[in-house]
């Protein structure tokens, strides 16, 4: 029988190896894929993600427990692919993840990703120093109902507005954004017109989940 | 900065009592190239403008202590730099630095370096050299040696994700690179020395990755290092010690290193910094550096900078924001924070 909770302590643990061989035996058990993503993955990384929050984690644990969660997720896409295929109301929804133009800073918006994936959403990452052209080129493919944004730098943060300001001018107006990074406040979000602000990893999967009505 | 500035910073930084608590501000050109109205690209390679521009700062702001004096510097490219990362450069901003070493183990295999040879160290040395001189002709000093710390410098040169994973999963080739990192440093911090001359009396180090490890790793992945580079240089010297990260978890431990000052960001409170450190370390802080130096007007620069003086209880402190001066920040709001420290002398 499936023990979700030593799941969770793997994932916690990051430990990959065994994430992944539960998730198999879990679905080998004949458990739905749904029930093994909610119970097995997102709820241990939902922990992971409140001792983020209060320093009980620090960010190599994360990194480490994410990348748990990701062999977990490896062995669950093909089949959440398919039975997203039969049933478009399952689709997940999806976000498109970048650190801004000038700034090649990265654990951040990784961090985001991971946590993002282990909350059920289909995360696009495009990397690092992108231009409003890439974010937009990227929205044309991948079709976002979030655009994460994320700058490390007071230098680089600016540029965010002009992601947003981009969007606005070619009346894509139907996708929410969300910036983050040490030197974003809420101050600066409102600022630039983002429709929502993370102060962490945490914060932003939960900001991401409160755009889709799923808080 | 002036040598009298100097010989105040020196006398706070060592925790004597003051008549009056000095203002002491981290600018660099993240601030200066946009306070000035001038491209970054141009502060960056024009010698005259960079030398005319740092001398019209010190004279506009007369009061306050700039750390580390003149700051001959491309953003945080050189240390970096010299162990083979790709450095961008924007017209507009400081330079972007990208890693390089996709697998650790190539360490081993990287050419050694030579801090007055390679890429932007040389630069920097050249430069300091060239104005050394025409800065001490106009009356200022540069009393401070400045450099990314080791961490920090692992992970430009790795990649910040990657270099995080290396400590839980690869620590033996971890330590190899903050080693490398290290020594870099300390050569690094000499040769700025011997460029410019008698005048050093301190050290400067910017490491605020340091506030992403839990305590335990701190102790072993951070802690050493950074000591070995305070332990490298004279026991009188001044060591200041920034990170505007979490310092949550190795704030008890930071004294033991060596630094006398600690310039932290905004995220704890100051008057937590005092009781868990008491005054083993002087505070260089703590004004929002974003959200009140930059965004808020004069009179809320004014009165968080009075919460700063007043939680401190005048004591083991120094002005400053809580990090580096921020890009926008207003010549007002300097100027509030003049007048708030001018308040709480008078009132000392």
């Amino acid at each position: 029988m499936a023990d979700y909770a030593q799941m969770n302590q793997y994932l916690y643990e990051g430990n990959a190896a065994e994430v992944e061989r539960m998730t198999k035996e879990a679905l080998a058990e004949g458990r739905i894929v749904q029930e093994v993503l909610t119970e097995g993955l997102i709820a241990g990384m939902a922990v992971v993600g409140e001792d983020f929050k209060y320093n009980i984690l620090y960010v190599p644990e994360v990194l480490i427990a994410a990348r748990a969660m990701k062999a977990g997720m490896a062995v669950l896409k093909p089949l959440l692919a398919a039975r997203d295929a039969e049933d478009a109301s399952n689709k997940a929804s999806v976000l498109l993840m970048g650190t801004v133009r000038g700034d090649l800073h990265d654990i951040g918006k990784n961090l985001v990703c991971m946590m993002a994936e282990g909350a059920g959403f289909e995360v696009h990452d495009i990397g690092v120093d992108q231009s409003v052209e890439k974010f937009m080129a990227a929205a044309d493919k991948y079709e976002p109902q979030i655009i994460g944004m994320s700058a490390l730098l007071t230098t680089t943060m600016t540029y965010m507005k002009t992601v947003i300001d981009g969007f606005e001018a070619d009346g894509r107006t139907d996708v929410k954004f969300a910036v983050g990074g040490a030197p974003i406040s809420q101050m600066f979000a409102d600022e630039i017109g983002a429709d929502g602000y993370g102060t962490d990893a945490s914060s932003a999967v939960e900001l991401f989940l409160k755009f889709i009505g799923h808080l | 900065m002036r040598p009298e500035q100097w010989e105040t910073f020196k006398r706070a930084a060592r925790g004597e009592k003051m008549d009056e608590i000095p203002m002491a501000m981290i600018v660099d050109s993240p601030w200066i190239p946009g306070y000035y109205g001038l491209k970054h690209m141009d502060y960056y390679l024009d010698p005259e403008l960079w030398f005319q521009t740092n001398l019209k700062l010190h004279e506009e702001f007369p009061d306050i202590i700039f750390i580390p004096s003149w700051w001959m510097e491309y953003g945080m490219a050189a240390e970096p730099s010299a162990l083979g990362s790709k450095i961008k450069f924007w017209q507009d901003n400081t330079p972007s630095e990208y890693h390089t070493l996709y697998h650790l183990e190539d360490i081993d295999k990287m050419p050694e370096y030579e801090v007055e040879n390679d890429a932007f160290m040389a630069m920097t040395l050249h430069r300091i050299r060239m104005h050394q001189q025409r800065i001490l002709d106009a009356g200022y000093i540069t009393p401070i040696v400045t450099s990314r710390g080791p961490l920090c410098t692992a992970g430009f040169v790795r990649g910040t994700t990657e270099f995080m994973i290396d400590i839980v999963e690869n620590p033996v080739w971890a330590h190899k690179l903050i080693d490398l990192c290290t020594n870099l440093i300390i050569d690094w911090l000499n040769a700025q020395q011997k460029a410019m001359g008698d005048c050093v009396e301190g050290l400067f180090i910017l490491d605020d990755i340091v506030g992403f490890v839990n305590e335990e790793h701190y102790k072993e992945f951070a802690h050493p290092y950074l000591k070995r580079i305070c332990d490298a240089f004279p026991k009188d010297f001044i060591k200041i010690y920034h990170n505007d990260a979490s310092i949550e978890a190795c704030l008890e431990h930071l004294p033991d290193t060596g630094f006398n000052v600690l310039n932290w960001g905004k995220q704890t409170e100051i008057a937590d910094v005092k009781e868990r450190i008491g005054d083993r370390m002087v505070l260089m802080g703590n004004v929002n550096p974003l959200e009140i130096a930059v965004r808020g007007d004069a009179e809320e620069v004014f009165d968080a900078t009075l919460e700063v003086l007043e939680d401190s209880e005048g004591e083991n402190i120094i002005l400053s924001v809580g990090g580096g001066t921020s890009p926008g920040m207003p010549k007002e709001n300097f100027q509030a924070m003049l007048d708030a420290l001018n308040e709480y002398n008078e009132s000392k």
